[in-house]
C-alpha cells in the first residue's frame, strides 16, 4: 500500500486569455510525496505563477479530475467538489492550515515588524498569540533572522526578508510550501544559502516544496528534481502548456 | 474568513502609523473641510443668539406702541391682557396730561418737567431693576431724571401739577419718595412711573374734572366708566409682536412695533442657515470625493498587501471592511483636530467680530452634541465614501496583486 502523498492532482487544466492569445495550462497528474521537493522550470509566461496559484488554491482551475490535499494533521480531503463551485472560504481555510506561500520579493507586510509577519500567519491558522511568537523565534533561529524580528521589512536586507519570508510560509506548519522565485531577488551567494536553509527547514519539518524558478544552476546545485515542461501551439493565437511530474528528472 | 474586528484593527492601525505622512494629509483633509464649518456655525449660532437674546433682553422690544389715541375701556384691557401673546399691558391717560414738574432739596437744582407713566405689578420694564410703585406717593426715576435733581433711592420730591382753569394757573404739590431709579439703558427719556390711580387723579385734575388733586384714592381703584387714551403693552416675546400688531390693525388701530426689527433677526438666522447648508454640502460634498478618491488610491498603492492579506486568510469581506476601518479612524482623527481647531480660534473669532459688530457674541453656544454629531456626520461620511475602496479592495483579483512590485 502506497502512502497518501501530500498533493494528489489529477487532469487539471487552466484556462487564461490575455488580448487575442488564448493559454491553456495543463497538469496530468502530479502526485507530490511528504516532504518531497520539487522545481517548475520554464520560461516566463509559461504558467509557472499561475500553477503555483491553483495550488495554493487562490485561483481556481477551469476543470480538474482529481484534487486530494493531505493535511498537516495527516487527513486527506478532496477538494475537487469545492474546486469546481465551492466556497472559496472552504480553500482560505484548507489554504491557511496547509500552504505556506514565499513570494518572489518576500511579500512581508510592511507596517508590522517581521516577528508580527511571521506569527500573524501561525494566529490567522489558530496558534494562539504565544504559541505563534515561540514558533516563530524557532523558526527564526533556524533560518538565523531571531535577532531580527523587531525590525520592520524595510531595515532588513533582501535576503534577511526572504528568510523572514520563509519563516512565516512555514510558522503555521504546512503539509506543503510553494514558493515563487524565492531566490530572484538575491545575488547567487544569497540565494543558495537562502534555498539551502529553506530545503533544511523543510526536509527537518516534513514539508514539501514545490518552488518555480528560472535558475537551473541553483537546482543543479542542490539536485533538485524539477517537472517536465512542454509548450506547443494548438491553434491560431492558443499555447498549449503542459507541466509532467511522472518520473521528475 | 472572517478575521476579528481588535485583530483587523489592529492591523489597519498599524498600518496607518506606518504611513503616517498620508494619514496626517487626508486627516487634514478632513479637518480642513469640517473646522470651518464648525467655525460658521458657532459664528452663526452666537451671532443669532447675542442677538436675539439682545432683543429678547430688552422688552422695549416687544413693547406695541399706540399711535395717536384711542377710547380703551376697562373691558378692552381685560381682554387685552387675557390674550396668550400678551405679558403685561397698562393703562395710560392722554398725553397732554401725562407731565408734572418735580423738584428735590438738593441746592442748586432747578425743577425738572418730567413725562408720567403708570405701571403696575409685573411690569417688564421695570422688574429686575426696580420695585413697582404700589402707592400713589411712591414713584420710579429714570437716570436722567435721577440726575438732574441730583437725587437717589429713598429720597424725597415734590411733585408739582399745574392747571389753567379760566386764565387762572392753579398749582398743587405732594411729596413722593423714590422708589427706585431705572437704569439708563432701559429708559432713555426723562420720565417718572407712577400708579394708575395717580396718573388717572393727575389727568382728572388737570382737565378740571376736579377740586383738588387727590392721590390718597385706593390702591385698586375701580375704574367702570374710565375711558383711557393709551396703554403700555407688551407681548409675551419677541415672535408674537407680529401677531399682535396684525390683531390691533384688524381692529382699526395703528402701532408701532419693533417686529421689523425682530424680523430682520430672524431673517438673518434663516439666511446663515441657508448659508451654512449651502457650504455644508459643498464642504460634505468635497469631503466625500476626496476621501472616497484617497482611499481608492490607498487600494491601488497597497494592492499587494491587501492580496497578500487574502492568501493569509483573510476573507473578501474583511478585507473590504479594512480602508473602511481606516476611514472611521482618520475621520475621528480629522474631526479631532477641526474641534480642536474650533476651540482655539473661538476667542479670536468671537473678539474679532464682537469688534466689528458692536455686539458680544457668544460662540460657546455649541455644546457636546453639536460636535459629537459633527463627529458622526464626519465619521458616517469618510467610511461611507471609503465603503467604495473596500468594494474595490475586496473584488481584487489575488494572484496579480501578489505579483505586483
Amino acid at each position: 500500500m502506497t502512502a497518501q502523498p501530500a498533493l494528489d492532482i489529477e487532469d487539471l487544466i487552466v484556462d487564461r486569455v490575455s488580448g487575442r492569445r488564448r493559454f491553456r495550462l495543463e497538469v496530468p497528474v502530479f502526485k507530490l510525496g511528504n516532504a518531497e521537493v520539487v522545481a517548475l522550470v520554464g520560461p516566463s509566461g509559461s504558467g509557472k505563477s499561475t500553477l503555483l496559484d491553483v495550488l495554493s488554491l487562490i485561483l481556481q482551475p477551469t476543470n480538474v479530475a482529481k484534487f486530494v490535499v493531505k493535511t498537516t494533521k495527516g487527513e486527506v480531503i478532496d477538494l475537487t467538489p469545492v474546486l469546481k463551485g465551492g466556497f472559496q472560504s472552504d480553500l482560505d481555510r484548507m489554504r491557511l492550515s496547509n500552504i505556506g506561500y514565499v513570494m518572489q520579493t518576500g511579500g512581508l507586510l510592511p507596517f508590522l515588524t517581521a516577528e508580527a509577519n511571521v506569527s500573524l500567519t501561525g494566529q490567522m491558522a489558530g496558534l494562539s498569540a504565544t504559541e505563534a511568537r515561540k514558533r516563530t523565534y524557532e523558526i527564526g533561529k533556524r533560518l538565523g533572522v531571531a535577532k531580527l524580528m523587531k525590525d520592520r521589512p524595510s531595515r532588513l536586507s533582501v535576503g534577511e526578508r526572504q528568510r523572514v519570508a520563509i519563516a512565516r510560509a512555514l510558522c503555521h506548519s504546512p503539509s506543503v510550501v510553494l514558493a515563487d522565485e524565492p531566490t530572484a531577488a538575491l545575488d547567487t551567494v544569497t540565494g543558495h544559502r537562502v534555498l539551502g536553509l529553506f530545503l533544511e527547514l523543510a526536509a527537518s519539518t516534513g514539508t514539501s516544496l514545490i518552488c518555480a524558478t528560472h535558475d537551473t544552476e541553483l537546482l543543479d546545485h542542490f539536485g533538485l528534481p524539477r517537472a517536465f515542461y512542454h509548450q506547443d501551439e494548438i491553434g491560431p493565437d492558443q499555447v498549449r502548456a503542459t507541466f509532467s511530474f511522472e518520473g521528475a528528472r | 474568513m472572517i478575521v476579528s474586528p481588535a485583530r483587523l484593527l489592529i492591523l489597519s492601525l498599524s498600518d496607518l502609523r506606518y504611513e503616517w505622512p498620508i494619514t496626517l494629509c487626508i486627516a487634514v483633509g478632513v479637518a480642513a473641510a469640517l473646522a470651518p464649518l464648525l467655525i460658521l456655525f458657532s459664528l452663526k449660532n452666537g451671532l443669532v443668539t447675542s442677538l436675539l437674546d439682545k432683543l429678547r433682553e430688552d422688552p422695549r422690544t416687544r413693547e406695541v406702541r399706540l399711535v395717536g389715541q384711542g377710547h380703551f375701556d376697562p373691558g378692552w384691557f381685560e381682554t387685552a391682557s387675557r390674550r396668550p401673546d400678551v405679558a403685561f399691558v397698562v393703562p395710560m391717560t392722554r398725553f397732554l396730561t401725562a407731565s408734572m414738574d418735580v423738584v428735590s432739596d438738593a441746592p442748586g437744582r432747578e425743577a425738572v418737567t418730567v413725562e408720567l407713566f403708570s405701571t403696575a405689578a409685573g411690569d417688564p420694564l421695570l422688574s429686575r431693576f426696580v420695585q413697582v410703585p404700589e402707592v400713589a406717593t411712591h414713584v420710579v426715576l429714570t437716570r436722567q431724571v435721577a440726575e438732574s435733581l441730583g437725587v437717589a433711592e429713598g429720597d424725597t420730591l415734590t411733585a408739582r401739577v399745574g392747571r389753567f382753569i379760566d386764565g387762572d394757573r392753579q398749582l398743587e404739590e405732594f411729596e413722593i419718595s423714590v422708589l427706585g431709579v431705572l437704569p439708563a439703558e432701559r429708559f432713555q427719556r426723562k420720565a417718572i412711573f407712577i400708579t394708575l390711580p395717580l396718573l388717572v387723579a393727575i389727568e382728572a385734575y388737570r382737565e378740571g374734572s376736579t377740586v383738588h388733586l387727590d392721590i390718597r384714592t385706593p390702591a385698586s381703584p375701580v375704574f367702570q366708566d374710565t375711558r383711557f387714551a393709551s396703554f403700555r403693552l407688551y407681548a409675551r416675546s419677541v415672535y408674537e409682536v407680529s401677531s399682535l400688531r396684525d390683531w390691533f390693525a384688524q381692529n382699526g388701530h395703528h402701532v408701532v412695533t419693533d417686529a421689523p426689527a425682530i424680523e430682520r433677526v430672524l431673517q438673518l438666522d434663516r439666511s446663515l442657515t441657508r448659508l451654512f447648508g449651502i457650504i455644508s454640502v459643498l464642504a460634505g460634498g468635497g469631503l466625500l470625493l476626496t476621501s472616497a478618491l484617497s482611499f481608492w488610491a490607498s487600494v491601488s498603492r497597497k494592492r499587494r498587501e491587501l492580496c497578500v492579506l487574502r492568501l493569509l486568510g483573510f476573507s473578501s469581506a474583511s478585507v473590504a471592511l479594512y480602508p473602511v476601518l481606516q476611514a472611521f479612524m482618520v475621520a475621528v482623527l480629522g474631526a479631532a483636530a477641526a474641534i480642536a481647531v474650533e476651540l482655539v480660534l473661538r476667542p479670536l473669532i468671537e473678539g474679532s467680530v464682537a469688534a466689528d459688530i458692536g455686539l458680544p457674541v457668544d460662540t460657546s453656544g455649541l455644546r457636546l452634541h453639536h460636535f459629537l454629531i459633527a463627529i458622526a456626520a464626519t465619521v458616517s461620511a469618510t467610511a461611507g465614501a471609503s465603503a467604495l475602496a473596500g468594494w474595490r479592495a475586496a473584488r481584487m483579483r489575488v494572484p496579480e496583486g501578489l505579483r505586483d512590485g
